[in-house]
């Protein structure tokens, strides 16, 4: 049996945020001038991206919310122990270190939009401190990026479950014997 | 998966199409070039506001506000202080 876990608001704007990135990404490697206004524009949708995101974490779907898939530092330490056991329970949301991993994600997208859009204003264009924290927070969301997909195919191997089609598609295998919810 | 794939290879393809733009300065010995400092005084003394200057490719960028007040992302070649503008962009204060 498959249930409907990720609303449409949540897949909306995962693959919103991930083609922002994306696009802001790659724009920003490029010579400078070529593409600021991609650059900027993937920018903005990203940090709006990220904001519907969190008030969906509180007014979304039971799977969408925070306090549903945040869990404290117990559950988080008790999953990754099982993890390197190798007998981690399949959850029917996020697992523990995927939910910190999807705010982890959200809230650096949201420091390199800002550290971005603040470079532009005439308050603080042009300062080598800012362009460099920027770039950082650039670097440092491509290795979550790399972290997060790592993640995805690693939990999809090992409980069997295509987790990037069930971001397409919304559906995942109902709870069996020993799924957390 | 296929239709994907084939769109975000045409997505890249369209993006380096318009890789265009961009910005170089003869290569020369560090000798011939100018100390970055003397450039920023001598925009200052034209009324620029200048916050970086840093090296891209053979030349030195530099981060601003011009003689105007507005925002400003200029190129120089470093011995001759001249003004490089980046292909497709107006050369309107070309000297």
């Amino acid at each position: 049996m498959r249930i409907r876990v990720w609303d449409r608001i949540v897949r909306t704007l995962h693959w919103t945020l991930a083609g922002a990135v994306a696009t802001a990404w790659i724009s920003g490697h490029w010579p400078p001038g070529d593409f600021d206004a991609v650059h900027h524009t993937a920018g903005y949708v990203a940090l709006a991206a990220v904001a519907m995101r969190l008030a969906w974490g509180f007014a979304g779907s039971r799977h969408a919310r925070l306090a549903q898939f945040l869990r404290g530092p117990r559950a988080v330490l008790a999953y990754a122990r099982a993890l390197r056991a190798g007998h981690e329970p399949r959850y029917i949301g996020h697992n523990p270190l995927g939910g910190w991993m999807a705010l982890t994600l959200w809230l650096c997208a949201a420091a390199v939009a800002a550290t971005g859009w603040l470079y532009t204003t005439e308050w603080l264009w042009g300062y080598a401190w800012l362009e460099q924290l920027h770039a950082a927070l650039g670097w440092l969301i491509a290795a979550l990026v790399g972290a997060h997909l790592g993640g995805v195919v690693a939990t999809s191997w090992r409980h069997r479950e295509n987790l990037a089609a069930a971001m397409l598609s919304g559906m995942k295998r109902g709870p069996a014997g020993g799924d957390v919810d | 998966m296929q239709r994907l794939i084939a769109g975000a290879l045409l997505a890249l393809g369209v993006t380096a199409a318009f890789a265009h733009g961009n910005v170089s300065c003869p290569a020369m010995p560090k000798e011939e070039k100018r100390p970055q400092m003397e450039l920023q005084k001598k925009l200052e003394g034209e009324g620029w506001k200048v916050r970086q200057v840093k090296n891209f490719n053979g030349c030195y960028e530099v981060y601003g506000f011009d003689g105007q007040g507005k925002k400003a992302e200029a190129f120089f070649n470093p011995k001759t202080f001249e003004r490089v503008h980046p292909e497709g962009e107006s050369p309107a204060e070309k000297k």
